[in-house]
């Protein structure tokens, strides 16, 4: 099964207006299957939210972490138990505190890398040096609050170019939540998993594989036939709420490599199969799912990228 | 509650980073409270040179136009001084208040913990408050810190 997960979340124990009891409300509600309580620089929501779970026996499973808000730059962390001083920061070398993150277990990535910083809001766009991109675990391409062209598809694009370059990177969404804010049509993260897994174990999997999704509704989901020399897509239902499409609106598939970029129509009824040999044997691809048109406006889902 | 420590400061236009303070508690206590307070958080005044700043960062770092005068006012509006707020005990975090507010505390007692704050079942040892500067957007910002104990056993100040 696919798991729909929120995974940038905040709450009253940081700046945001809901309790931890209302953001698990909220989320439920909403039919998530796990989210992330991703507060500015505290964990204090964990034991609050542990508690409401177990004492509600609640469906919803959470994923601790917490956003690392620096002056540089914004850093995601999930499985993140313990807090690790980010005080010290150094803008020439954010690997030390990644590195420090890491050692404590937690998947760290850069949240909203190229959202607005000084003079709007120090700190919110990313702007330390990252010298070694082994180093972090994933990058956060759409936060969903953030305007689409200067920020989301320059965060899309640069983990393309990344990936492509051969860096083991996931990525990641979220609503970046500070509220009960309309999550219709915008985009969630979803991971592979099963109905009583561990879901801290899933996304650790999800993410040291690369095997993330995110969509405003379905899944472009991918089988390659190595012996057959191609590959089968499929768009799979994921029943988000607030998802519309129009039957007369086509889909699109587009797989980038480093060579250029493969469209092909593709349905909900007729999957869309590629050959290899159109995509030149390249060893990377990088599958997106659009409706009516290409542009980044008509985005709806962005599959893992597939290693030949 | 009993004021042991109170320290402040001025902060200049455009500081970045944190600035800490010590405070060795002289026995175990049950309940304590670190007030923080600065002033100038917002622009009263919106200059031409704001306008010019903001156009030019706009263009040049975020490769991006803003188009009419309300845009303009409306983001130099936005804009804000921003200190946060970190404690820790015996090296230990203890809390993190990460709000837009002039005013916070972090308040620690049997019966209350503010949000952000972890629960503590006994105050002791060495407390370091960090305040955490992220922006100063006016010169002479004048800031506060408090720390205030309670030797009762039972203390349930709400903050």
């Amino acid at each position: 099964m696919y798991k729909r997960l929120e995974l940038h979340n905040h709450t009253t124990e940081s700046d945001g207006s809901l309790t931890p009891a209302a953001l698990i409300d909220f989320l439920q509600k909403d039919k998530v299957d796990a989210f992330a309580i991703t507060d500015h620089n505290t964990i204090s929501g964990h034991g609050k939210i542990k508690e409401f779970l177990i004492k509600n026996s609640s469906p919803i499973s959470c994923i601790y972490g917490m956003e690392y808000t620096t002056y540089y730059g914004h850093i995601l962390c999930f499985n993140l138990t313990e807090y690790v001083p980010w005080e010290n920061i150094n803008i020439h070398k954010p690997e030390l505190l990644f590195a420090a993150a890491r050692e404590k277990g937690a998947l760290v990535g850069v949240a909203h890398p190229f959202s607005y910083g000084h003079p709007f809001a120090r700190g919110c766009r990313f702007d330390m040096e990252i010298h070694d991109f082994n180093s972090f675990d994933f990058i956060e391409i759409f936060n969903n609050l953030e305007p689409l062209h200067e920020v989301n598809e320059r965060g899309l694009i640069w983990w393309e170019e990344l990936v492509l370059k051969g860096y083991p990177l996931a990525f990641t969404c979220g609503m970046d939540l500070h509220g009960s804010w309309d999550m219709s049509n915008h985009y969630a993260t979803y991971i592979e998993g099963t109905l009583d897994g561990d879901i801290s174990e899933e996304l650790e999997t999800a993410i040291r594989h690369q095997r993330t999704w995110i969509s405003r509704g379905p899944l472009l989901v991918a089988a390659v036939e190595k012996e057959k020399e191609d590959i089968t897509f499929t768009i799979a239902d994921t029943g988000k709420p607030g998802y519309l499409h129009e039957d007369s609106d086509p889909y699109y598939l587009s797989i980038r490599t480093k060579k250029g970029i493969l469209t092909k129509e593709i349905s909900v009824r007729i999957p869309a199969v590629v050959t290899l040999k159109e995509l030149e044997y390249e060893p990377i691809l990088l599958p997106k799912l659009y409706h009516k048109d290409t542009r980044i406006e008509n985005l709806i889902a962005v599959a893992p990228a597939i290693k030949l | 509650m009993k004021t042991i420590y109170t320290a402040g400061g001025i902060l200049n236009k455009g500081f970045v980073g944190q600035i800490s303070y010590t405070v060795c508690l002289d026995k175990e206590y049950h309940e304590m409270d670190i007030a923080f307070t600065f002033d100038k958080q917002h622009y009263t005044d919106i200059t031409e040179e704001l306008k010019a700043e903001l156009t030019a960062a706009c263009e040049g770092e975020y490769e991006t136009e803003i188009a009419t005068e309300e845009q303009i006012n409306s983001a130099i509006a936005g804009m804000k001084t921003e200190i946060h707020t970190i404690a820790t005990m015996n090296d230990n975090f203890i809390g993190g208040i990460h709000k837009q507010l002039t005013e916070r505390h972090m308040h620690y007692s049997t019966e209350y913990t503010s949000e952000g704050c972890l629960p503590q079942e006994s105050l002791h040892g060495v407390i370091r408050l960090t305040l955490v500067v992220f922006n100063v957007i006016l010169d002479d910002t004048h800031y506060e810190v408090t720390l205030s104990v309670n030797e009762e056993e039972r203390g349930g100040l709400h903050v």
